[in-house]
């Protein structure tokens, strides 16, 4: 890859990937690093990443990058309440997607960064298995079951709303 | 020894994978020979022998597929909807969903809520750093053409800087007569020529010109040139002698004394009178004070050549790039340069300077 083609996966790409780890790790300090760091690596291996994969090599690195800080992040605090708001402010939501957005967060890490690149990137089960490391039946595990909490908690939502 | 009435607890052992590779070999020799008992052992199918011997489970038969179910019931018709979404549903099971969903239209608003659970991406979210994330790199050329100019004006300011520090300097060289005032000056006309004389400054002066510029005889337009042999002309800088006037001229008669009217320069005795370098020498012995770290060996004090500067050039942008560049020349005994080389870390080449 040259630098010009580099500098066109900051311009193309930039965006969805903080995008897709600010939506994980709601911190936009921390997003921003991580996709620093992400594009210091691509950077770093600029000869042995071709411009075609370039895309999937970013997703994959921020991906790692960001769960690595996650279970540090984890094993610091020892504790991770962000289940604990499961469907406690339900009322104040009255548009779908502002739900789902917020029913996303209550997913667990690894369910939520695959149904993220599904949505958001539209990336195939093989494509986000590469990215995660997960083999394609894991991945379809957890968007089903992803699909499934959502589906319930919308349904929870409607009923309250 | 492996036969029909025991390799049944062979094939236990060897899914248990408590053979040993010789007991393994065997077994295998054993199924070559009676492919018929490999047939009622599909398990036997699942387990890879590669050549080295290793044993794998083949699990791809574990998987199943929606459509290997027969049918849509409550328990898997969630999988249908996901799937039918995910659009992963092959024509089959979308058949199958279609008629299982006409069958039980109060399942229609389940199934659509499977639709909803879509997130969009929200756009208007944007990386803000992205002009820091990018680089921006030079072709050589340019890297070369922008490092020269940095190069060049880092020059240019070592250069002046001395001129920027002196102009009221003490050192500056003296000048007679620069505000162009007029001065007098006495001439003495002696036959033919005219002997001009600036009894401060000048010394003895000729005028080797003298032109009638008007129908008045008495003015002249006059040109100087020093005859002293201790002065080289071109340090006697007469700027211009406007017109001599000449008040009492009268027909020749050997000597006479006459007025004239004169810019004169005179910018040459500061050097014999005071120790004073030249401005240029004073500059050039600055600039090399102060740029001696990146200047070539042997260089003259008092003057640059094209060469030094091509390798003040080169040295000032292996100090910038951190480069190792180097321009060379050969000289003859004559002293003239007969060859150039230049060299950097990938390549060098040599140009023969002599026609």
């Amino acid at each position: 890859m040259t630098a010009s083609e580099y500098n066109l996966c900051v311009e193309k790409f930039a965006d969805a990937i903080y995008r897709f780890v600010l939506k994980n790790i709601k911190d936009e300090e921390k997003a921003k690093d991580i996709i620093q760091e992400t594009y210091e690596k691509l950077w770093i291996k600029l000869s042995t990443v071709s411009f075609e994969k370039s895309k999937s090599y970013l997703f994959t690195t921020a991906y790692h990058t960001m769960i690595d800080l996650l279970r540090k992040e984890k094993r610091m605090t020892g504790f991770n309440d962000s289940h604990s708001e499961n469907l406690v402010h339900l009322s104040q939501y009255s548009d779908l997607n502002e739900i789902l957005h917020k029913a996303i967060d209550c997913l667990p890490e690894s369910q939520k960064a695959v149904i993220l690149l599904k949505d958001y990137e539209g990336y195939s089960y093989e494509e986000i298995s590469d990215i995660t490391g997960l083999n394609e039946a894991q991945v379809k595990v957890y968007i089903y079951r992803g699909r499934m909490f959502l589906k319930q908690y919308i349904g929870s939502m409607e009923s309250v709303i | 020894m492996i036969n029909e009435s025991n390799y049944e607890s062979y094939f236990l052992n060897f899914l248990a994978n408590a053979l040993t590779d010789q007991e393994v070999e065997i077994l295998m020799a054993f199924l070559k020979k009676n492919p018929e008992l490999e047939k009622n052992l599909p398990f036997l199918n699942n387990y890879i022998v590669d050549s080295n011997k290793e044993i794998s489970l083949n699990k791809s038969f574990l998987f199943k597929s929606l459509d290997n179910f027969n049918s849509i019931n409550e328990d898997n018709f969630d999988e249908f909807c996901v799937a039918y979404y995910e659009k992963d549903l092959s024509s089959f099971g979308y058949e199958k969903l279609s008629n299982y969903l006409k069958l039980h239209p109060e399942k229609l608003a389940h199934f659509h809520n499977y639709g909803k659970v879509h997130i969009n991406p929200q756009l208007d979210l944007k990386y803000p750093l992205k002009r820091e994330l990018k680089k921006y790199s030079l072709s050589p050329f340019y890297r070369i053409l922008y490092i020269s100019a940095a190069a060049a004006v880092i020059f240019l300011f070592i250069y002046f800087i001395p001129t920027l520090n002196h102009v009221n300097n003490v050192n500056k060289p003296k000048f007679v007569n620069t505000d162009k005032s007029v001065s007098y000056e006495k001439l003495n006309r002696k036959n033919n020529a005219v002997i001009a004389r600036n009894e401060k400054e000048l010394g003895l002066a000729t005028i080797n010109q003298l032109k009638t510029i008007s129908t008045n005889p008495k003015h002249f337009q006059v040109k100087l040139t020093n005859t002293r042999d201790s002065l080289p002309d071109k340090e006697i800088n007469i700027k211009s002698i406007n017109a001599i006037k000449i008040n009492e001229l009268s027909p020749s008669n050997g000597n006479e004394t006459i007025n004239f009217i004169a810019d004169i320069e005179k910018r040459n005795d500061y050097k014999n009178k005071v120790s004073y370098l030249s401005f240029k020498e004073f500059l050039m012995r600055k600039l090399h004070k102060k740029i001696d770290p990146i200047l070539p060996a042997n260089t003259d004090e008092h003057k640059f050549t094209w060469w030094d500067l091509a390798t003040i050039g080169v040295n000032g942008i292996n100090k910038l790039a951190d480069s190792k560049l180097k321009v060379e020349r050969k000289i003859n005994n004559e002293g003239k340069v007969i060859a150039m080389a230049f060299e950097s870390g990938k390549f060098s080449f040599t140009r023969s300077m002599s026609k």
